[in-house]
């Protein structure tokens, strides 16, 4: 299964590195500034549910999409967004600014992508640089509000460095078994099992009460 | 009482390095033995099985397979006598045949190892400069035409007057620079006088606008950083000053991300050899200036790809995907296919200049078409510009063509993309990949916008699809009718299905007449048909309810 993710993020905030630290274990002080968007491929074994157990894992192949992080560049956005089955907003701890303009990408990739659900679009907020902690300039407090204010469900935040490889994994396999939840109920809407028998809880209360 | 150490202890410690290769030279020798005469073999055998016994008196703690064929193994060695191993073979040429072999294995056979030629510890950045660089990615070239490209453009261009045409010489010196390029050493003086424009005093004093500045010190961190003369020396200073000048002279531009390389493209082709790349020696005051004047018109060239919107960037694009379904219509399909638009791997190559795709010495014989091209062009330039560059783009789609048709994953064509443009040899081969002229892009990019056609409306999707259109009516007229009689029996659908009687005409005969002659024998077939057929004109086939299902 395919599932095209899009990291978006402004420019030098760690895009490039993330991605480089998630699919091939390897951090590098030297990057260059993507131009256009660059495109990596990793497979992984995920499940839909989040306390699910090794079985119901199926593989995915994660296309994940790196963009420029330079403003002008959202004009090319159209094409890159579309079709996107989850996003990763990324910010750096250090600077403040970034963080702000998170608003802006979130806005920005929901009217460009236009998925059919727009509430529901499953979002990872990533704040990276977890290594400078001394050079910290937005608290966490701050960011799990702004998770929490711009969706019906709260976003999932994690808190990473690219560095030191700290819940890198993590964050990518959120997204990924987001991803995954929102397929299969977009796929189908049944639920998985229907009881008609009124479970015995229910009967006992009932049966007390008249 | 000599074998009372456990033997299997013995033998691992001997047999696996230092007795390895005796012990294959004996079997060798065995075999050869073996092979001589049945005399010997005989002979053989029998020592065997001597030296077997022995061994097992002397070791009956070994009954496992292993120490049994370890056993077998070693038996002729140590069972035989010096004497008659040297009746066999000599011992001398088993030594220096050994020897042979060891020295082959191990260290280098003509010069021993040298403190002085020991590698140096690469630095980080080197691997980057050397593909980046045109003087260093030019040496490091195996290609014979990139090897004395110096050498043959300097001698192309000392028969001509200057770095500028004159009058009515435009084409002689666009193909001049096309098939040799500038000399490498004076590429500098020539990009100068291409792109002269009013001279510029560089700002290298930081600005006042704060988000401008931000951008630009976060992308000149990291450009080409772990080169001497970014890190250490002035060219980080330059590149700053660069970009801030430019952002400065176009405000409407300002700066954008992909600049970045071609100021540093430009710094580097200043710096003239590959040696200097590698230190952080300053570069001259006047040298920076007319590598800014380059830089300058390089942008001012693009100036579409990183204005905002990108009009420049949307229509080539547009146009080099036009190309790309006209003369490389496998791959276009394949690309589709995969989902790879032009629309994302063409940015990474247009914006940048093709800079960090391909290596430095081909980007630069393409500025030097680029520059070249906007000096002779009346019209400024910038079609000539994207027509190059497009025309470059079609050449790298089209070698990476085997790897692209290859591949059935979207990820896998765009690394294939970017890999066949990595492995670019020289700008020849570049252009002789591309599958048209530079003349036939810029005609592409000179012809009018098609209007925008209306998508067509899609009918609602029903879930029940109505049934199809009832066949038309059959055609009066009696012939007709005794035609249709006839193709409904049972007798005319057999003969239809019938093998061919006459033998299949040859290719070439059947191309010449065209469907005509092959339909002949069928028709020959059923006379009634074909005398019917002759007399009406053929039906069209789709008419015929019958002819639909045979």
């Amino acid at each position: 299964m395919l599932l095209k993710v899009v990291i978006l993020g402004d420019s030098g905030v760690g895009k490039t590195a993330l991605l480089n630290q998630f699919v091939n274990n390897r951090f590098s002080t030297s990057y260059k500034a993507t131009i256009g968007a660059d495109f990596l491929t990793k497979e992984a074994f995920c499940g839909a549910n989040a306390r699910s157990v090794a079985i119901d894992e199926t593989l995915v192949t994660l296309q994940i999409w790196d963009t420029a992080g330079q403003e002008r560049f959202q004009s090319l956005g159209v094409g890159f967004y579309r079709g996107a089955d989850v996003c990763i907003l990324v910010y750096d701890i250090t600077q403040p600014k970034s963080f702000e303009n998170l608003d802006t990408w979130r806005i920005e990739f929901l009217t460009q992508a236009s998925p059919s659900d727009t509430q529901n679009f499953p979002f990872v907020v990533i704040a990276n640089k977890l290594d400078r902690e001394n050079d910290r300039r937005v608290a966490t407090q701050r960011a799990q509000t702004w998770c929490a204010k711009n969706s019906t469900s709260i976003l999932p935040f994690f808190e990473t460095s690219a560095k030191a490889a700290t819940e890198v994994e993590a964050a990518f396999r959120k997204a990924a078994q987001l991803a995954l939840s929102q397929g299969t109920m977009q796929a189908d809407f049944i639920p998985e099992t229907i009881s008609f028998r009124g479970s015995p809880a229910n009967g006992d209360s009932k049966s007390s009460c008249c | 009482m000599e074998a009372a150490p456990p033997p299997p202890k013995r033998r691992s410690v001997g047999g696996d390095a230092t007795n390895t290769a005796p012990e294959t030279a004996a079997s060798r020798k065995r075999k050869s033995t073996d092979a001589a005469d049945p005399m010997m073999r005989a002979a053989t055998a029998r020592r065997r099985s001597l030296g077997g016994k022995r061994k097992s008196r002397g070791s009956p703690t070994t009954t496992d397979a292993t120490g049994a064929a370890s056993r077998k193994r070693t038996s002729v060695g140590d069972g035989m006598t010096s004497r008659k191993r040297r009746s066999l073979t000599s011992d001398e040429g088993v030594a220096s045949r050994v020897k042979r072999r060891r020295s082959l294995e191990g260290a280098p056979l003509f010069s021993p190892p040298d403190k002085e030629a020991t590698p140096k510890k690469a630095s980080p950045g080197a691997a980057e400069l050397s593909f980046f660089s045109p003087a260093a990615s030019a040496k490091r070239s195996r290609a014979w035409s990139v090897r004395c490209s110096a050498r043959r453009a300097a001698d192309a261009w000392s028969e001509h007057d200057g770095w500028l045409p004159s009058k009515g010489e435009e084409e002689t010196f666009m193909t001049l620079v096309e098939s040799r390029g500038c000399p490498p050493a004076k590429r500098l003086e020539a990009w100068a006088a291409w792109a002269s424009g009013p001279s510029t005093e560089l700002l290298l004093e930081l600005s006042s606008d704060a988000a401008l500045e931000t951008q630009i010190s976060k992308d000149v961190k990291r450009t080409l950083r772990g080169t001497p003369y970014f890190r250490d020396g002035d060219g980080a200073t330059y590149l700053a000053a660069f970009l801030r000048t430019r952002a400065a002279e176009d405000t409407s531009v300002g700066y954008v991300q992909g600049m970045n390389y071609v100021a540093a493209f430009c710094l580097l082709v200043a710096r003239g050899d590959a040696d200097a790349d590698a230190n952080p020696a300053p570069t001259a005051r006047d040298d920076a200036a007319r590598a800014y004047d380059a830089f300058r018109a390089l942008t001012g060239l693009c100036r579409g790809y990183y204005v905002d919107g990108f009009p420049a960037l949307h229509r080539d694009v547009r146009v080099f995907s036009d190309l790309l379904s006209e003369h490389l219509p496998e791959i276009a399909a394949h690309l589709e296919k995969v989902r790879a638009e032009a629309m994302t791997y063409a940015p990474r190559f247009l914006m940048a200049l093709f800079l960090h795709m391909l290596p430095g010495h081909v980007v630069a014989r393409l500025l030097d078409c680029v520059l070249a091209a906007s000096a002779v062009d009346p019209a400024g330039g910038s079609d000539a510009t994207s027509a190059v560059l497009v025309h470059a783009l079609l050449a790298v789609v089209a070698a990476a063509k085997d790897e692209l048709v290859a591949t059935d994953d979207f990820c896998a064509a765009q690394a294939a993309l970017v890999r066949a443009a990595r492995n670019t040899p020289s700008f020849e081969k570049l252009r002789r990949r591309a599958p048209c002229s530079v003349e036939a892009c810029r005609a592409a990019l000179t012809r009018p916008v098609p209007p925008p056609q209306a998508p067509p409306s899609r009918s609602p999707q029903r879930l029940f699809p109505l049934p199809p259109p009832p066949p038309a009516a059959p055609p009066t007229g009696i012939l007709q009718n005794l035609r249709s009689w006839f193709e409904n029996d049972e007798y005319a659908t057999d003969t239809m299905r019938r093998p061919r009687l006459s033998p299949r005409p040859r290719r070439s005969a059947r191309r010449s007449a065209g469907v005509e002659l092959s339909t002949f024998a069928q028709r020959a077939a059923s006379p009634v048909r074909f005398a019917l057929e002759a007399l009406s004109p053929a039906p069209v086939r789709g008419d015929n309810p019958l002819s639909r299902w045979v």
